[in-house]
C-alpha cells in the first residue's frame, strides 16, 4: 500500500453486530469501494473448550466437542472419540461402525444443506434458503427419532455408540434421504443457472491449491481445485466403515482455472459432496449387520486410560478435523486436548483473500469458505 | 536422489540433512521427530522441501509443569500421505523459540494462540497480539497447568471433593 | 375470450383462497396443541424412588454438576433426594445411561420455561411427579 493510499483509506468494521457476522468482526480497510486490509479478530465465541476437557471424563468430553459445531454434531465428536480408543486400544463392534459412518455421512449432508441456505441468503437468494432448510428438518427429526435430540446428539461413545437404529429411524432417514435426492436437482438448477449467483460468485475468491494449502485450508476448498484430498480415504480408520463402501472422493476441474477454485467452483463441490455422502449412505444401509452396538469391556476400559499420546483425524464438512490427545498413567481425564478446527485456517485465510476485493463481494469471500465460529473459537 | 515417499524415509532425511534431530516413533503413516529448539526454522524449511503440497495442520504447546514446554508441529502430505510431527522442547519461564509463519502463514495464527495461552514467545511473529482471550485474561496463560480455574461449583455436588492430584506428566 | 381467460384466473385465484383458508395450518397452535415427540426425546428426568440405591452414580457422571444428592433425605429402605438445577442441565442423558437401577429416566416433557431462575431448582418432590401425562396431554388439534 503505498502511503497516498493510506490517505484516503477509512477502517471500518464488519461484525459483531452485523447479521451475516454471527459471533465474528473483521477490521476492514477501505479505500473506494475495495478492501485494501482485512484483520479478521476471533474470540467472540471462545467457551475455552481445550481447558474444559482437561476437567472432563472421557464419556463427557465428546459432549463439548459437539458444542464446537452443532451442525456437523456426530462428525465433530468423533476425532476425541478416535483418540480416546487408540490410545485405550480398543475396536468397536461392526454393527457400531457402520452406524457411526451413516451418521456422520447424515451429518455431513445436514450441514452442507444448511450451508446452502446461509449463503443463498447472504446472495440475497431467499428462496433457495428456505427450501433446502426444509429438507433439513426431515435429518433433523431423523436425528431426535434416533438420540432424542435435534443437534446435541451425543451419539458415540468410546467403545461403540449409545443409541441402536430401529425401524422408525430408518423409515425416517429412507424419508430425508428420498426428498433430498428428488429435490436435488431443482437445487443445483435454481442456483447453478441462477444469472444473478454466478454473477455474484464467479472468478470471486479465486485461489490457488498451493496457497490456499500453506494458510492451512482442506476439505471441501481444496477438493474444488480438482486435488481429491479427503481423509476419509487417506487416513483408514479402524473404527469406520468407508471400506465397505465403493466411493470415489468427487473434485471439481474447472477448465477455466486448472488447480484453483473461485465461490462458483465451491458451491458445485458442496452439491458434489451431498451426492457422495448419498450414495454411501445408500450403499451402507443394506449392509447393517447384527450385533451389540457398544463393547462393554471397552468401554470400561476406557475409565482410566494409560499414559499416552493419540491424534484422531477424521475429515469433517469444512475439512480436516482433529483432536491432539495427552493422557497420564490412569488419569480419568486427559493431561492435555487440542482441537484443531478447520475453519481456523479458513477464517485467517480471509487475511490473504480479501484484499483487493469490493465492500459488497467480502461476504461472498468469506461465505464460499464455509467457516462456522465454534470451530476457530473453541 | 528420488524423493522419500514413506515416513522412514521422510524421518531419515530429516535426520541426515540436521544432526541433531532424533525419531521419537516411526509408525504406520505417521513420522514422529524430535528437534532441537534452535533448529526448528531450519527443519521447517526441509518439511517444506521434503512433503510435496506439506499443509500445516496444527501447532500447539503442553505444559509439562516445571518450567518446561513442549510445542508440537503437525503437517500433512496428501501427495504422499505422509504425517510428520515435529516436537520441541523448551524450558524456562518465558521460553522463546523462532517463528515459522513466514514459511507457512497458516502457522502464524496457531503461534499466536499459543503465545497467549502459554506465554511462549516467537521471536519474528509479525502481530503477537491476543487472539482469543478477554482482556482479564491476558497474560495470564490459562492452558499452563498452573492456572487455578473456577472451582466453586463442584462443591454443590454434595459429593466429597477428590483432593486435587498433580497429574504427573512425563511418567511414560 | 379475454373474458373467459379472466374469469379463469380469479377462479383459480379462489379455488386457492378456499384451500389455504380451510386446510390445516402447517404450524401448531403452541400452548394449546404440540407435536408429537419420538419415544427417546431426551428432556425433563423423573426419579423413581422406590428403585434408588443412593449409588451416586448419577451425580458423577454429570458433566456440568447439575444434580446434587442429599442422602440423608429418606423415604423408602435406602433411597436418596436428588435437587436438579435445569439452568444447568444439558440434557445429555449421561446421568440415566449411569443408573443401573432403573431410577432415573427422561421423559418426553421439554417445556420447561418458567417465570425465574429458583423455578428451575427442581426439588425431590418435583422431580419424582410428572404435572402431566406427557404424551396425551396435548393430543387436541385444533381445526
Ligand atoms: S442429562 Fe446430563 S446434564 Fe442433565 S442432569 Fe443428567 S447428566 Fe447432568
Ligand atoms: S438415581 Fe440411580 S444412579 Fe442416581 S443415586 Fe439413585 S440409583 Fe444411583
Amino acid at each position: 500500500m503505498s502511503p497516498d493510499i493510506r490517505d484516503e483509506a477509512v477502517e471500518m468494521w464488519f461484525g459483531p453486530q452485523h447479521v451475516s457476522a454471527h459471533g465474528w468482526a473483521a477490521k476492514l480497510t477501505v479505500v473506494g469501494d475495495f478492501i485494501v486490509e482485512c484483520d479478521p479478530h476471533a474470540g467472540y465465541f471462545h467457551r475455552s473448550a481445550e481447558k474444559v476437557l482437561e476437567f472432563r471424563t472421557f464419556k463427557q468430553g465428546p459432549l463439548v466437542l459437539e458444542r464446537m459445531c452443532m451442525l456437523e454434531a456426530f462428525l465433530a465428536e468423533y476425532p476425541y472419540i478416535s483418540a480416546v480408543e487408540q490410545i485405550a486400544g480398543v475396536e468397536v463392534p461392526e454393527r457400531a461402525k457402520v452406524l457411526r459412518t451413516i451418521m456422520m455421512e447424515a451429518s455431513r449432508i445436514h450441514s452442507l444443506q444448511f450451508w446452502w441456505g446461509q449463503f443463498s441468503a447472504e446472495l440475497g437468494l431467499f428462496a433457495m434458503t428456505l427450501w433446502p432448510w426444509v429438507d433439513r428438518e426431515f435429518f433433523l427429526d431423523t436425528f431426535e427419532e434416533l438420540t432424542g435430540s435435534r443437534h446435541a446428539v451425543s451419539f458415540s461413545t468410546p467403545g461403540g455408540v449409545r443409541y441402536d437404529f430401529n425401524e422408525k429411524v430408518l423409515k425416517k432417514l429412507d424419508r430425508a434421504l428420498q426428498r433430498l435426492e428428488q429435490h436435488l436437482p431443482k437445487f443445483k438448477d435454481m442456483l447453478l443457472r441462477s444469472p444473478t449467483f454466478r454473477m455474484r460468485t464467479k472468478g470471486i475468491a479465486l485461489f490457488s491449491y498451493e496457497d490456499a494449502l500453506r494458510w492451512g485450508l482442506s476439505g471441501p476448498n481444496i477438493k474444488a481445485c480438482g486435488v481429491p484430498m479427503d481423509l476419509r480415504k487417506d487416513w483408514p480408520d479402524l473404527n469406520l466403515a468407508y471400506d465397505l463402501v465403493d466411493w470415489e472422493v468427487p473434485v471439481v476441474d474447472n477448465p477455466d482455472h486448472p488447480g484453483q477454485s473461485d465461490a462458483y467452483d465451491r458451491m458445485v463441490q458442496r452439491f458434489l459432496e451431498v451426492e457422495t455422502s448419498i450414495n454411501i449412505i445408500r450403499q451402507l444401509l443394506p449392509q447393517i449387520p447384527e450385533g451389540p452396538i457398544v463393547d462393554p469391556k471397552a468401554r470400561a476400559k476406557t475409565n482410566r486410560l494409560p499414559a499416552g499420546e493419540a491424534y484422531g483425524r477424521v475429515e469433517g464438512t469444512r475439512g480436516v478435523t482433529t483432536v491432539w490427545l495427552k493422557t497420564t498413567e490412569k488419569a480419568q481425564t486427559p493431561y492435555r486436548a487440542k482441537i484443531r478446527g478447520p475453519c481456523f485456517a479458513s477464517y485467517y485465510s480471509l487475511k490473504h483473500l480479501v484484499p483487493g476485493s469490493t465492500f459488497a463481494d467480502f461476504i461472498v469471500v468469506f461465505g464460499s469458505l464455509d467457516p462456522y465460529p465454534g470451530w476457530w473459537d473453541r | 536422489m528420488a524423493p522419500p515417499t514413506t515416513p522412514s524415509e521422510v524421518a531419515a532425511e530429516l535426520m541426515r540433512r540436521h544432526p541433531g534431530v532424533e525419531a521419537h516413533k516411526i509408525e504406520g503413516q505417521t513420522a514422529e521427530l524430535t528437534v532441537p529448539a534452535g533448529m526448528i526454522r531450519d527443519v521447517v524449511k526441509s518439511v517444506d522441501e521434503l512433503l510435496p503440497h506439506a499443509l500445516p495442520e496444527s501447532m500447539f504447546g503442553v505444559d509439562l509443569q516445571d518450567d518446561r514446554y513442549q510445542l508440537i508441529y503437525y503437517f500433512w502430505s496428501h501427495d504422499i500421505r505422509v504425517l510428520v510431527q515435529l516436537r520441541v522442547e523448551l524450558e524456562g519461564e518465558e521460553p522463546e523459540i523462532d517463528s515459522v509463519c513466514d514459511i507457512f502463514p497458516g502457522l502464524e495464527w496457531h503461534e499466536r494462540e499459543t503465545h497467549e495461552m502459554f506465554g511462549i514467545g516467537f521471536r519474528g511473529h509479525p502481530d503477537l497480539r491476543p487472539l482469543l482471550l478477554p482482556d482479564e485474561l491476558v497474560g495470564k496463560y490459562p492452558l499452563r497447568k498452573s492456572f487455578q480455574p473456577d472451582r466453586r461449583r463442584l462443591a454443590e455436588s454434595g459429593l466429597p471433593q477428590p483432593r486435587p492430584r498433580r497429574q504427573e506428566a512425563n511418567k511414560e | 375470450m379475454g373474458m373467459i381467460r379472466v374469469l379463469g384466473d380469479i377462479f383459480r385465484v379462489l379455488k386457492h383462497i378456499v384451500r389455504q383458508t380451510f386446510s390445516r395450518p402447517f404450524t401448531y397452535f403452541y400452548p394449546f396443541e404440540d407435536r408429537e415427540y419420538p419415544e427417546r426425546t431426551r428432556g425433563r428426568h423423573i426419579h423413581i424412588r422406590e428403585n434408588c440405591t443412593a449409588c451416586g452414580q448419577c451425580v458423577r457422571a454429570c458433566p456440568v454438576v447439575a444434580i446434587r444428592i442429599d442422602k440423608s433425605d429418606r423415604k423408602y429402605e435406602k433411597d436418596a433426594a436428588l435437587y436438579f438445577d435445569y439452568t444447568r442441565c444439558i440434557f445429555c442423558g449421561l446421568c440415566v445411561e449411569a443408573c443401573r437401577f432403573n431410577a432415573l429416566f427422561h421423559t418426553p416433557v421439554v417445556d420447561l420455561s418458567e417465570p425465574s431462575r429458583e423455578a428451575l431448582h427442581y426439588d425431590p418432590e418435583r422431580i419424582e411427579t410428572l404435572e402431566r401425562e406427557p404424551l396425551e396431554w396435548r393430543g387436541r388439534r385444533f381445526r
